[in-house]
This record gives structure tokens, C-alpha cells and sequence, in this order.
């Protein structure tokens, strides 16, 4: 569209300006932006983004206000818990030592909380891909009731009814009662902020401020491409697809993805979930079950169960079930998953409750 | 906008072009070559006015049974031409709903296809729900705004229909409850395109400067009972009282649409063209 103007009606150099600004306004000011609102940025290792930005262009008054209600325990039935009570920013926004999370009443919930770190990229949500896109998400735990308990009128007539709120909202999105789609906006905004790329890792691959990695932790990754990036690929660590990796024989009481494609193809699959920040995300899988990485790779190594649907990735024909790792291999991987952890994203105090 | 007014009145006016030319990106017909359509709805239950709580039907089954909620979504609405060319209709969803909840008041019973291109129309189809990909796009706005709490929250996506009632032979012991909530779009697949034929000879002729109205009745029965006695699947309340999406609820999709397949749209459903007034 620029493009067609410039061309055709460029006269002087004010009547561009005047052009410039009306027009094209977000994009000329996303430099500034991406001082102001963190993750607005595409690093340059990751691939692209599922929710761009241009989907909802972010802005610092409307960041800030995600990261208001992010924070806000009145948001639950009986203003106990926020989304950050389930999602702690220290434990890269997963629920750090709790294999299931406690929602309104400490009712226990069926899964362990992921962390939340990288969402613009994620083209389904939850362990089972429930939630197909990132602006409807909120919804989910706003009204279950083992998390936050909330039906969404009296949430919405709660925060109608704080005049800091409808101040923040008016400002944003002009006139007008908040609705569950500024509600919605304004926290994606926030969510789709919450890009780390700045672990050692990442620094080391893109050659940054002269970051190298140990002998033992570039055996890791080169383990990790030759043994689990048929599942945890891209520098993302995770190909986005559901599958099962032998935890049980079989799953009566969450069969994952079959819940949501109806196919009993599906059954005990769950969602690839990446490796970054792996080693602040304990306790792992879908139900929290092991405690440490140690355990996870125990598990890889001579714990896969075979079930019908077990990924054929983990029973080599042949051979025995699951992925084969010697000692210093498994000690070169738990040296590579620590490089993964991002220590500006944990305590980035823009992501935080109190900045 | 500010910075024009500092400018001076020239700018004001060539910015006021540009910011024309910046929104709009395709040319519009030309405005007398499109008209509009009124749909107007009516819900029925066989040969009765739907009325909620207070009226007793037979189902057909003869089982008795009320009706307490009566909501479903129109969408993707499409208008045929005799030489096999159609128009779809952009962005037309609508939320029909016997007793409104939530913030917005509106019944949807009455609403209107807008920006048609002028013409004679032989035939209508519609879907019954939200297609696959609104089920998928983000925060939605008006009749698919989740405030209208037609959306499950949990494993995502839109409540194409939903019934709700009482009837003395519900398998539900305590409350004698009926609830039948139709939604998925992945498997099984629960969307369904209905094609109401027209009234014999009847078409609807699109104009400037005219308004034509087309008057379509749905018949609640007919969740109960398919287009023939072949192609039925009954429902007996004492065993089914109720089912939430998934497989369990497709008896009762094949019996209101009149098809038993995502994409081909059943001529014979709850939906008949009861009038059309080209006014
Ligand atoms: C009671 C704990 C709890 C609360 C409160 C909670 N969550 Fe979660 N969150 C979870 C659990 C558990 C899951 C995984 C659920 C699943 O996969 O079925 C999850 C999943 C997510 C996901 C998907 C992550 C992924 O990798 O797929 C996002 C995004 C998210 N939550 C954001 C939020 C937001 C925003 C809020 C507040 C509105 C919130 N959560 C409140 C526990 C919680
Ligand atoms: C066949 C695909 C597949 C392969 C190969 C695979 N994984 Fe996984 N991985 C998964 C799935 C699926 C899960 C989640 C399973 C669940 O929770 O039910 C998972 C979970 C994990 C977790 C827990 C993450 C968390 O946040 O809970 C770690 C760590 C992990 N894998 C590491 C590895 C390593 C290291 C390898 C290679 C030695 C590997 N995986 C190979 C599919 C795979």
C-alpha cells in the first residue's frame, strides 16, 4: 500500500512525512517499540511466527495492561489465584515443584502447568492442542473450574466496575464496556510478549559477544539432532505435533490429543513440548511425573512402555524399546539442556508482577 | 490528523484522499448494482409456534417433552443463479437464539445480507454452526463473540446448536432434564450445509431500492427425526437425554440437516423457505 502511494504521489518531503505517519505508523515506530514491549522481535535462529505481529500490533500501554490482569487474583471466583499463581516467571512461567497446579478452593487440576515462553510461535495450545489459537486461551482458565472458576460475565462486570480498569481500556480501545475481545487482546498482548531467545545456546549459534560452548555441551547437541529432533526439532525443540513417548500402556484417564481429533490414532499422544528452559520447568511430562532431567533421560533410555500408538521413533525395528544413551551421553545431554536456560527471560523485570 | 491541521487546509484535504485510498483496497460495485435480503426466522415445533417453558410438545417418538433454550448459529450464507453461478455472502454469521443471554439483547431473528449483487436467486444454502476456520481465529466480536456464551472454553471452538428442555421420560432421574449441544468441526466433523429448496417457481430478486424479505421457519422436530422414515434416527429420551458434541450428538446433526456429510448440503432439513417477498 505504501508503495502505490509513494509511487504515485510523492511531491515533497513534508507531504511524505504526512504520509509516513498516517499510513505506516506501526512500522515505523517498531524500533521503539521493541524497547518498550519485550519479544516484538523475530530472533534470527527461530522459524516464523504462527501469531504475528501484525495480528495485534504491540504497543507498551496495551502490554502493560495484559500484564495488569496477568497478575490479577481478581480475576479468579474468590480472587486467590492468577494466571501468574499457575505460571511463575522465575520458573520460565510454568509452576515450579507442582506436578498439577492448585486453582480456586486449592482444587487440584488434571495437568502440570507448562511453562509460557515463546507462544507466538505455537500454532495449538495445551498438552492436547485444545485451544487453536493464542487470543482465546485466557479462556480456558477463566472459566475452569479447577483453575480459576470464573463464568465470564461476572468477570467482565468485575472489571467494569474498577475505574482504574475501564480508565486503561478506554484509553486503548476507546468508548465503550470492556468486552471479552479487549479483555482477550490486551492479554495476548501480553502473552504473545514472553520471547526467550537469549540463552547461551542461543548466543553460541548466533555467534554473539564471543559465547562458545563446552566440549561436552556440543556433544549434547549433536545427540540431540540425532536422537530427539525427529520430535524436538528447530531451534524451537519441538516440531509441534502429538505424539507418544511411552509413558504408559495405556491412558484411561487423559488418552491427550485423542480428546480433542476424536481418533483413536491419537490416544496417549500429547504435544511435543520444547526443551528450552527444560532445566527451571521441573517436574516434567503432561503429569508432572519425574522430578529431574536425570530421570526423564532414565526414562528415554530403558523406561518406554509399548502401547498401540507408541511413536515408531522409540521402537527401532529389532531393537529394543526406546532411545539407547550411555552414561556420558546422558551426561552430555543434561549438560546441553542447561544452556537452554535463559537467564534474561527469568529476570526481565517488564514479565514481572512488581516491574 | 493532528499534524494536518497545523499544516494548513490544502493538506488537510489530500490527506483525507490518501487516507481513502489507504482503506480501501478492492473497488466496490458501484451502488446501484447491489441490494440486500432480510432473512426473517421463525422457530417451530412441527405444526406449533416454538414457545418456550409453558408448552408441551410430542416428539416422534410420542414422548412429551418442553423446550427451555433454542440457540444456533447461520453462517456462510451462499445465493444460487440459474445458469449454476452463486454469490456467497462475506462474513455472514449469525447467532439465533429463542431467549437471549448475556450482554447482547438481540434474538438474531431478524438480520440482513447486505451488499448483493443484483440479480434473480434460485436457490440459498447456508451452514448450520461456524466453519472450521472461525473456530480457529482469535478474539471474535458480536454474534461470535464467546460472551454469548455460545463457545466451549475448554477444548475450543463454537456450539453450533444447542436444545435444552424437560420431558417426564428423560433418563435423567432427578431433574428430567434434555440437553443436546451440537459443536465440533474436526472428527467428527458436525458442521452441515442445508439448501432449503424455494418456494416452486419462486425466486428472490435482488434490487436497488428494494427490499425483498425471505421467510425461513426452522422446526425443532426435526432434531428428533430425519427426512424420511429411512433416513431417521430416532431419539428416545429415556436413554438419550442428552449428549455434548463429539460422536455421541451426530444422530440428531443427520436428522436436522438432512445429510450425513460435511459437504454435501441436505435439501430436506429443519430449515424450509416459507415465504418470499419481493416486495
Ligand atoms: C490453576 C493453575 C492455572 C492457572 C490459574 C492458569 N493456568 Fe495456564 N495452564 C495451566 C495448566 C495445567 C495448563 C496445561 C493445560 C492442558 O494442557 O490441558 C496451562 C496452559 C496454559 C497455556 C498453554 C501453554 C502451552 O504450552 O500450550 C497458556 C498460554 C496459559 N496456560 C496461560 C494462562 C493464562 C493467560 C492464565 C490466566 C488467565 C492461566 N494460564 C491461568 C494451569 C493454570
Ligand atoms: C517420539 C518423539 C520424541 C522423541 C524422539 C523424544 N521426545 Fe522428548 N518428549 C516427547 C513428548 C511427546 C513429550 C511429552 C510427553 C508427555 O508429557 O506425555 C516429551 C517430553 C520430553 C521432556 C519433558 C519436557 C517437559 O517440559 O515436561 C524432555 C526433557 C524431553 N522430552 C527430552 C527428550 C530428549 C533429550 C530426547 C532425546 C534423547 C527426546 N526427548 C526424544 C517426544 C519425544
Amino acid at each position: 500500500m505504501r508503495q502505490r502511494i509513494t509511487n504515485s504521489l510523492i511531491g515533497g518531503a513534508l507531504l511524505g512525512g504526512l504520509l509516513l505517519s498516517s499510513c505506516q505508523k506501526q512500522a515505523d515506530d517498531a524500533a521503539a517499540l521493541t524497547e518498550q514491549v519485550p519479544g516484538a522481535t523475530q530472533p534470527a535462529n527461530f522459524p516464523a511466527m504462527a501469531y504475528a505481529l501484525s495480528q495485534n500490533p504491540p504497543d507498551k500501554a496495551t502490554f502493560e495492561l495484559g500484564r495488569t490482569l496477568f497478575y490479577d487474583a481478581r480475576l479468579s471466583r474468590d480472587s486467590t489465584v492468577s494466571c501468574g499463581s499457575c505460571h511463575q516467571q522465575f520458573a520460565a512461567f510454568a509452576n515450579a515443584s507442582h506436578a498439577l497446579s492448585h486453582g480456586v478452593g486449592n482444587r487440584l487440576g488434571t495437568r502440570n502447568s507448562p511453562a509460557l515462553h515463546n507462544l507466538r510461535w505455537r500454532r495449538e495450545l495445551m498438552w492436547d492442542g485444545a485451544v487453536a489459537n493464542l487470543e482465546n486461551q485466557p479462556l480456558a482458565p477463566f472459566t475452569n473450574p479447577l483453575e480459576m472458576g470464573e463464568t465470564l460475565s461476572s468477570l467482565l462486570a468485575k472489571l467494569n466496575g474498577d475505574a482504574e480498569y475501564r480508565r486503561r481500556f478506554t484509553a486503548i480501545y476507546g468508548p465503550g464496556p470492556i468486552d471479552s475481545y479487549r479483555l482477550l487482546r490486551a492479554l495476548s498482548q501480553f502473552l504473545a510478549a514472553l520471547t526467550s531467545s537469549n540463552s547461551r545456546y542461543d548466543k553460541a549459534v548466533r555467534h554473539e559477544g564471543g559465547t562458545t560452548l563446552s566440549a561436552s555441551e556440543s556433544r549434547g547437541i549433536a545427540l540431540v539432532a540425532s536422537k530427539c529432533a525427529s520430535c524436538h526439532a528447530t531451534d524451537l525443540f519441538t516440531d509441534e505435533s502429538y505424539r507418544n513417548n511411552g509413558l504408559d500402556a495405556a491412558f484411561p484417564r487423559d488418552s491427550g490429543r485423542a480428546q480433542i481429533s476424536g481418533q483413536p490414532a491419537d490416544v496417549g499422544r500429547f504435544k511435543v513440548p520444547t526443551l528450552r528452559n527444560v532445566a527451571l520447568t521441573a517436574p516434567y511430562m503432561h503429569d508432572g511425573r519425574f522430578q529431574t532431567l536425570a530421570q526423564v533421560l532414565a526414562h528415554y533410555d530403558h523406561g518406554v512402555i509399548a502401547s498401540p500408538t507408541l511413536d515408531p521413533a522409540l521402537r527401532p525395528p529389532g531393537g529394543r524399546l526406546g532411545i539407547a544413551l550411555t552414561t556420558q551421553e546422558q551426561d552430555d545431554l543434561l549438560a546441553f539442556l542447561q544452556t537452554l536456560t535463559d537467564q534474561s527471560f527469568i529476570t526481565d523485570s517488564r514479565l514481572a508482577e512488581h516491574p | 490528523m493532528k499534524q494536518a491541521t497545523i499544516v494548513g487546509l490544502p493538506f488537510v484535504l489530500l490527506t483525507g484522499l490518501l487516507f481513502s485510498s489507504c482503506k480501501k483496497d478492492s473497488a466496490e460495485p458501484p451502488a446501484a448494482t447491489v441490494g440486500t435480503l432480510t432473512i426473517d426466522m421463525e422457530n417451530v415445533v412441527g405444526s406449533a409456534p416454538l414457545v418456550l417453558d409453558r408448552s408441551t410438545y410430542t416428539s416422534p417418538a410420542g414422548e412429551p417433552f418442553t423446550v427451555s433454550c433454542f440457540n444456533y448459529y447461520l453462517s456462510n450464507f451462499k445465493l444460487q443463479r440459474a445458469d449454476g453461478s452463486e454469490y456467497a455472502v462475506p462474513e455472514s454469521y449469525f447467532l439465533i437464539r429463542e431467549r437471549p443471554t448475556g450482554p447482547n439483547p438481540d434474538n438474531g431473528k431478524h438480520f440482513v445480507l447486505d451488499s448483493i449483487p443484483a440479480g434473480n436467486y434460485t436457490g440459498i444454502s447456508f451452514l448450520i454452526g461456524v466453519d472450521e476456520d472461525r473456530n480457529m481465529t482469535g478474539a471474535q466480536t458480536g454474534a461470535l463473540s464467546p460472551d454469548n456464551y455460545m463457545f466451549w472454553t475448554w477444548s475450543q471452538g463454537y456450539i453450533f446448536l444447542q436444545m435444552e428442555g424437560n420431558s417426564s421420560r428423560s433418563g435423567e432421574p432427578g431433574t428430567h432434564m434434555l440437553a443436546y449441544h451440537v459443536g465440533d468441526f474436526r472428527r467428527p466433523n458436525n458442521l452441515r450445509i442445508v439448501a432449503p429448496p424455494l418456494p416452486s417457481g419462486g425466486n428472490i430478486q435482488v434490487r436497488q431500492g428494494h427490499a425483498p424479505t425471505l421467510h425461513l421457519r426452522a422446526d425443532l422436530l426435526r432434531l428428533f427425526a430425519g427426512p424420511s422414515p429411512a433416513l431417521t434416527n430416532s431419539v428416545l429420551f429415556g436413554p438419550f437425554w442428552m449428549a455434548v458434541g463429539g460422536s455421541q450428538i451426530v444422530p440428531i446433526v443427520n436428522n436436522y440437516s438432512g445429510s450425513t456429510d460435511r459437504h454435501v448440503p441436505g435439501t430436506n432439513s429443519m430449515f424450509t423457505v416459507a415465504a418470499i417477498h419481493n416486495d
